[in-house]
């Protein structure tokens, strides 16, 4: 195992690196991917918040501006209304005759027939007011020169719409006007018509546009006053908003969208503003800028999420495809391994048979060569004995008897060994053998042999076996006949012999009442040239149950015995009753 | 002529113990008359097929030849061979006379058709006997074609 360990080992490295070097290619190779559609997703999440942003401004940009034309309209109608009041041919004779009061009745339904209008007046060139309607009391013959009004008509003698103030006369309402000058029929200015609204007419003229949630749109005179403010429509005092920087703006004539800090809402906001060309009057329409980009921010979050989305999607696949490789590449390592592991094990197999064919040879030169001499040295010693018999002495005819059962011992030495190792090399014919029969012919041979001892046999049933039945007939040969050598002395030797099934195992045995051994000795009882007994006392090479036991080994089976000095001896072996599997 | 006598065994063995142990089995059992023993197979084919030293033998076979398996030069097992491919020699009895009890050899000798395959023993007694038992019986019992 360790030799395979190594071996994997040995394989597996250069695998590894060249493996591990395509894989920092691939996690780099992806690392880019990843980056490139990080750079997109950012790239693009980019120029969608400046496109939402752009839009959300000229979404502001355009309500304001649809303030300012509406208010323009409005300013325009206003001084349609006053110059077709003005330039009425009998109203321009009254009033270049001076009869303010006759003027003054032609135009008492107007505040009527026109709601928005709250008052109109009549002055003088002067400024002084010469007739009003509805009327008030205590204004008539009054000088409004120092209003602004008077100073912005007056100057350039065009209609003119002029700043909010707060009317003189009770109640004092914000207001504003639109001065027209009344012409004589030779074009000199003769007097001048005002038209006095409420500054809550903004909120009726601009309550139709949609200023958005926690916007608020005001309206700056020129003077940078605030004339209207969607948050506070009824508000009575007159507040200066030309500190804000949208309104200096407006007040520039400029339009424009702006994110800036508003220092009246303390807060950041988008201010869109537009003037009112020509009426020196401008339009501011704010949102917070939380609010404003409300639907942009939504817009962007929703994006996000889907990009992240799509990235742990992108994750996940590249997680699942690294796996399938990883474990691809496993199974190629495993596989590369696995032939490797073949390849080896046929060649140490191809050079174990080299090896058995050397040993083959060799114990084939040793059957040959050995037993040459062997013969040699019995033949002559017995040459020796039979021709010079007259020349040698009782002890020289001992002595040869010596070196002839010398030579005869070694001969089956060398026989017994070569019979050994040939049943190691020996293939194995498995097929059914019928051990009652086998048992009963070597029985039958044993007996025959000249001068062969007479025990008594005991033969019980012997279950059919799978093996070789010549290897098998060599056991029941070597049992058997140790059996007999080992019983030979007794007054009357027993062997018995039988079997059964244990299981999937048949269990074979032969027993005899003979000299037994010593337990202690057991573990040398089936080792090669291993004996228990004197040569003396029983003849033989030692190889007989190392026979045994390699025979019943290669079956598959099992060897053991059990044995007591001159209580006899037992020897058990066990055969699969199937076919055995593989060789050992 | 007087150099190349009768010839009734002829004797194929490299090792000049056994041959010698050989030869006197054989004697003993009144079968020595006319032995020639070569110690290869390369003079054994000389022999058979008088040529070489054997040129001038008269062309008459040898009524057995005990052939030992292992060999110099030539091998007994292609000595046999030769032996048995040819016509002139094939009705020649051969016993293989050997110390390999080897299965393999004794299946090849059969395979190419020997007469008889003896297993030399070790024991001196056994030796002769398995040898005159050999020799009696091709030369005597067994009466071989004309």
């Amino acid at each position: 195992m360790a030799i395979a360990g190594s071996t994997i080992r040995k394989i597996a490295t250069p695998l590894t690196f060249s493996a591990r070097m395509r894989w920092r290619y691939a996690a780099v190779f992806l690392a880019l991917v990843f980056t490139g559609i990080i750079l997109i997703a950012w790239q693009s999440y980019r120029a969608l918040d400046h496109e939402l942003t752009a839009a959300a401004l000229s979404r502001r940009g355009a309500v304001s501006d649809l303030a300012a034309a509406t208010l323009s309209e409005k300013f325009d109608h206003l001084v349609d209304v006053g110059i077709s009041l003005a330039t009425r041919v009998r109203f321009r004779q009254l009033i270049a005759a001076g009869q303010w009061a006759e003027a003054i009745e032609i135009l008492r339904d107007v505040p009527r027939d026109l709601p928005f209008i709250e008052r109109l007046f009549l002055t003088d060139v002067e400024g002084t007011l010469m007739a009003d309607v509805p009327e008030l009391p205590g204004v008539r013959g009054k000088s409004f020169a120092y209003r602004e009004w008077h100073k912005g008509i007056s100057r350039y003698w065009r209609p003119y719409v002029y700043p909010v103030y707060q009317r003189a006369a009770a109640p004092q309402l914000n207001v504003f006007a639109v001065a027209v000058p009344i012409r004589s029929g030779d074009g000199e200015v003769s007097g001048i018509l005002v038209l006095q609204m409420r500054v809550d007419i903004f909120f009726e003229w601009l309550k139709a546009i949609e200023i958005g949630p926690e916007g608020i749109a005001y309206v700056v005179d020129p003077e940078g006053q605030l004339a209207f403010h969607s948050k506070f429509p009824g508000r009575n005092e007159i507040v200066k908003f030309s500190a804000v920087p949208a309104v200096q703006r407006v007040l520039r004539g400029s339009r424009g969208v702006e994110v800036t800090f508003d220092p009246v809402e303390a807060e950041d906001a988008v201010s869109a503003y537009t003037s009112l060309s020509g009426y020196g009057w401008g339009v501011v329409v704010q949102q917070p800028v939380q609010a404003a980009f409300a639907a942009k921010n939504d817009q962007l979050a929703r994006l996000l999420v889907a990009y992240g989305l799509v990235l742990l999607f992108c994750v996940l696949i590249a997680y699942l495809v690294s796996r399938v490789i990883v474990q691809r590449r496993q199974a190629g390592v495993d596989l590369r391994a696995k032939a490797e592991l073949e390849r080896r094990v046929a060649e140490r197999t191809a050079q174990l048979e080299a090896t058995n064919k050397e040993l083959e040879s060799f114990t084939y030169s040793v059957s040959h060569d050995l037993r040459s001499p062997l013969r040699a040295v019995d033949g002559f010693s017995r040459i020796l004995e039979e021709d010079h018999a007259g020349v040698l002495d009782d002890e020289g005819k001992r002595l040869l008897k010596v070196i002839r059962d010398s030579s005869q011992k070694m001969a089956m030495l060398i026989d017994d060994l070569l019979e050994f190792s040939r049943l190691g090399r020996k293939p194995i014919a498995a097929a059914e053998v019928d051990m009652g029969a086998l048992v009963q012919g070597v029985i039958t041979e044993l007996s025959a042999a000249p001068g062969a001892a007479s025990p008594e046999w005991r033969v019980g049933p012997l279950p059919q076996a799978w093996g070789d039945g010549v290897m098998l007939r060599q056991v029941w040969v070597n049992l058997l006949s140790n059996a007999v050598k080992f019983s030979a002395r007794r007054g009357q030797p027993i062997i018995e012999t039988g079997g059964n099934t244990d299981g999937d195992q048949n269990v074979y045995y032969v027993k005899d009442n003979g000299v037994g051994f010593e337990m202690q000795y057991y573990n040398k009882l089936f080792g090669v040239f291993q004996r228990l007994h004197s040569a003396e006392d029983f003849p033989g090479t030692g190889v007989g149950l190392a026979i045994v036991q390699r025979v019943i080994a290669r079956h598959g089976g099992r060897v053991w015995a059990e044995g007591k000095v001159e209580q006899g001896a037992a020897f058990y072996f066990s055969l699969p009753k199937g076919k055995p599997h593989g060789q050992i | 002529m007087d150099k190349f006598e009768k010839v009734d065994i002829l004797l194929v063995e490299d090792n000049p113990t056994d041959a010698e142990l050989t030869m006197r089995a054989l004697r003993k059992s009144k079968l020595a008359n006319n032995i020639t023993w070569v110690k290869d197979g390369a003079e054994a084919l000389e022999f058979i097929f008088r040529s070489g030293a054997f040129a001038e033998r008269p062309d008459e076979n040898p009524k057995l030849i005990l052939l030992d398996l292992k060999l110099p030069k030539v091998d007994g097992i292609e000595v046999l061979k030769r032996i048995k491919a040819d016509e002139r020699t094939r009705i020649i009895p051969v016993v293989m006379v050997t110390s390999s009890a080897e299965g393999r050899d004794v299946v090849e000798s059969y395979k190419l058709g020997v007469n008889s395959y003896v297993v030399k023993p070790v024991d001196f007694d056994q030796f002769s006997d398995t040898v005159a038992k050999a020799g009696l019986y091709w030369m005597l019992m067994n009466k071989a074609p004309e």
